[in-house]
């Protein structure tokens, strides 16, 4: 016996489709949204713009950081680390 | 003012500049608006602060410029071109520092010089696929 019926199937082939690509899409680099019929290539990003998309796209990392140091820290490798450098200053 | 310039400041200056107090002017208090991506009807100009308010939040340097405004009896109806840069939350999507460009379209009907109830489609799905929230046949440039 078929377990997935004709009409599911049909449903999952859909799932596939990509709708048509926006007017405009952001440029992968700085975020800036970008013309599509406009020559993609001419566009120049911004360094100001590219920075603040950058730390955007880190911010769940960022955010996470604090705690994945003071776990480290709390590591033998990390209790090391903080020996060796007390050693060395 | 006319319906045509009133349409165009409830757009560009309320939604695009961020004016909200606008609206207790150009607004009926009675006032139902229907935005197609919000689940619930904007009622007065309390309501349409609160819309604008949420739009703004989520795309604080959001400008919108009205490319075409026309007039017919009590309505009135613009085009309009909207930027900004996702930098808050969207329909529950997080920020993602992407700016998109969508246009719409708005529809107001007058009485008495106000707004009185107005209707807008705009381009949800191109500024979801340009925020990255749904896939486009071209997902990256």
């Amino acid at each position: 016996m078929k377990c997935v019926s004709e009409s599911a199937e049909r449903a999952q082939t859909n799932m596939s489709f990509a709708f048509p690509t926006p007017d405009h899409m952001p440029c992968p680099s700085c975020g800036a949204s970008v013309a599509i019929a406009d020559d993609f290539g001419a566009h120049v990003c911004e360094d100001d713009r590219r920075v603040e998309y950058r730390l955007i796209e880190l911010r769940a990392e960022i955010d996470r950081f604090p705690d994945e140091l003071s776990a480290w820290l709390g590591s033998p490798h990390g209790r090391f680390a903080q020996w060796l450098a007390e050693r060395e200053r | 003012m006319n319906a045509k310039e009133t349409s165009t400041r409830i757009i560009e200056e309320i939604f695009g500049a961020g004016k909200y107090d606008l609206a207790d002017e150009l607004i009926a208090a009675d006032a139902i608006g229907h935005d197609a991506a919000l689940p619930e009807p904007i009622k007065g100009p309390e309501g349409l602060k609160e819309a604008a308010r949420s739009y703004r939040e989520a795309f604080p340097d959001l400008k919108i410029a009205v490319d075409m405004a026309i007039a017919d009896g009590d309505h009135a109806a613009v085009r309009w071109t909207a930027r900004g840069t996702h930098k808050g939350d969207l329909f529950g999507i997080a920020a993602t520092g992407k700016q998109a460009t969508v246009t719409g379209i708005t529809i107001d009907r007058y009485d008495g010089g106000q707004v009185v109830e107005s209707w807008t489609n705009w381009d949800t799905l191109g500024l979801l696929q340009q925020i990255g929230a749904v896939p486009s046949a071209m997902q990256a440039v």
